[in-house]
This record gives C-alpha cells, structure tokens and sequence, in this order.
C-alpha cells in the first residue's frame, strides 16, 4: 500500500476508460467510460495528497488533493446530467442511441 | 509477511479493475451499468484505504447513489438493451491504444524512485496526521476561505447545467 500502487491503479483504470471511450458505439456507454476516467483521477489526487509532504506546514494545504477530488466530483455530475440529457435529446430525434445516428452537425 | 492492510488493498484494486474491465466488455448496458456501480464502491472502499473518509462519503451518495441511478434511468428510457453495447469501428486501434497507454503510464511510474518525495520527517508526520484526523473542518475551511472563487464558480455551473438538462429534455410547446 504505497504512492506508488495506488498510482498504478489509477493509470489502469484511466486507460480502461480511454479503451471503452474509442471502442464503444452505445453514447451512454461512452460516457460511462467517460465516468471511470475521472474516478481515476480522483484516486490520484488523494493518493498524492495523502503520501505527499505539504510544502508549508500548514494543515490545510494538506488536504488541497481532496479539495481536487471534490470539484472534479462535482463537474462529474453536471457532466453526467447534461449528457444524458443531450442523449435523451438525440433518442427523441432519431429512435437510436448509437453514435453513428447522431450525426446532424455533419452537414 | 503481508500485512492486512495490503492484503484489503490489493483485493481492493483487483476488484475495481475487474468490474472496470466488465463495463466496457459485456454486450448487455444494464450490467455494464451495474458494474460500473461495483467500480464505484471500488473506489470508495480505495478511498477509505487513504483516510479520505470526507470524500468515500461524498463519493457514496453521489456516484453510487446518483449518477449510477440517472444512468440507469437513462438507459430504460432508450431501446435496444440487450444488444445495446457492441463495439465500433476502432475496436483494434481502441485496445492498442488502451495497451500502449497502459505500458507507457505504468513504465513511467515504475521508473521514478517514489521513496524521494513521500518520506516525511516526524514534524510533517505530525501535520498530516492532525490533518487527517480533523479533515472535515479543514476540508470547510478551505472551501470558504481558500478556494471560494472555485467554490462559486462549480455552483454556477451546477445551476447551468441543470437549467440546460431541463431545456434540453423539455417538451416542445408552439
């Protein structure tokens, strides 16, 4: 239980999400892909803050790698909610949630 | 002798990468969504492991909670369940690049000497576990002094992105 396995989870896991973002033809599998990529890099945050000696000592400056967690769990959930919301758009327009229906800005 | 905690660790980690690898190679997208809920408690149980006891919690009501409950929404209000995750047309370029990722992260993490920046003298020792022990207060304290800008500002984009959702799902009235 080092800096070091904790970031080598961590880069398995990024590069799982990134494999399932090109593979994938579902948009809502891709963004659950997209969902595993920032739960890595949350666990790298944390890992670094927790192993890490701060600069200055002040306990406070401690804790600036969870502070990064939190916001990227919040952007995570407005990410979440408003591309569900443009899948939704998409399946009322086109019947399909495949990326190779959801073509219109093509031209 | 391994001690319990690496033990709970790697197990931990097996479990995470495994339900991981699921979600993006099992046909059906409702087990995938299912497995892409056991990732997240994964996550959290990592989460314990590093003393992180603020964010396992926010970790719990938001991802498994939340984003795992509006994704499964989200699927059965589309069609084609069963048959609703295959592939692309990039499934060889996808693994291949996946695979060189993978090499190219761990060989860099690998080769850096780790031990040089995470040994602490006992005064940081001192400082990280009070942290640590009093991370609530000073997570809030941070969030109103520190960082209230970013603080703000994600509540200004939590609010678009809601007012969006809704304008972009709403029904059409001429």
């Amino acid at each position: 239980m080092t800096l070091e396995g904790f970031l080598i989870i961590s880069a398995i896991l990024f590069c799982i999400g990134l494999t399932g973002v090109v593979i994938k033809s579902n948009i809502i599998a891709i963004l659950m892909s997209v969902e595993l990529m920032l739960n890595s890099v949350n666990i790298a945050a944390v890992a670094a803050s927790r192993y890490v000696p701060p600069i200055t000592l002040d306990p406070s400056q401690v804790l600036m790698g969870n502070m990064f967690a939190v916001f990227v769990i919040t952007i995570a959930a407005a990410e979440v909610a408003l591309g569900l919301a443009i899948v939704m758009s998409v399946y009322k327009d086109k019947q399909s949630i495949f990326i190779k229906d959801a073509s219109h800005l093509k031209g | 002798m391994m001690q319990i905690a690496d033990i709970i660790f790697y197990l931990t980690g097996l479990i995470t990468l495994s339900s991981a690898l699921m979600v993006i190679l099992t046909k059906d997208i409702f087990r995938a969504a299912l497995f892409l809920a056991a990732t997240f408690l994964g996550v959290v149980a990592l989460f314990i492991l590093l003393f992180a006891e603020f964010l396992a919690a926010v970790q719990l009501i938001i991802y498994v909670g939340a984003i795992s409950v509006v994704i499964i929404f989200a699927i059965m209000f589309t069609k084609n369940v069963e048959i609703g995750n295959p592939f692309s047309n990039f499934r060889i370029t996808g693994f291949l690049l996946g695979l060189f990722m993978c090499g190219l992260l761990i060989i860099s993490i690998t080769a850096f000497d780790w031990d040089t920046i995470t040994t602490l003298d006992t005064k940081e020792m001192e400082i990280v576990v009070y942290a640590y022990q009093n991370s609530i207060y000073y997570i809030g304290k941070i969030l109103v002094t520190n960082l209230v800008v970013p603080f703000i500002a994600s509540s200004f984009i939590l609010l678009a992105a809601v007012i969006g959702a809704i304008s972009l799902v709403k029904e059409r009235t001429e």
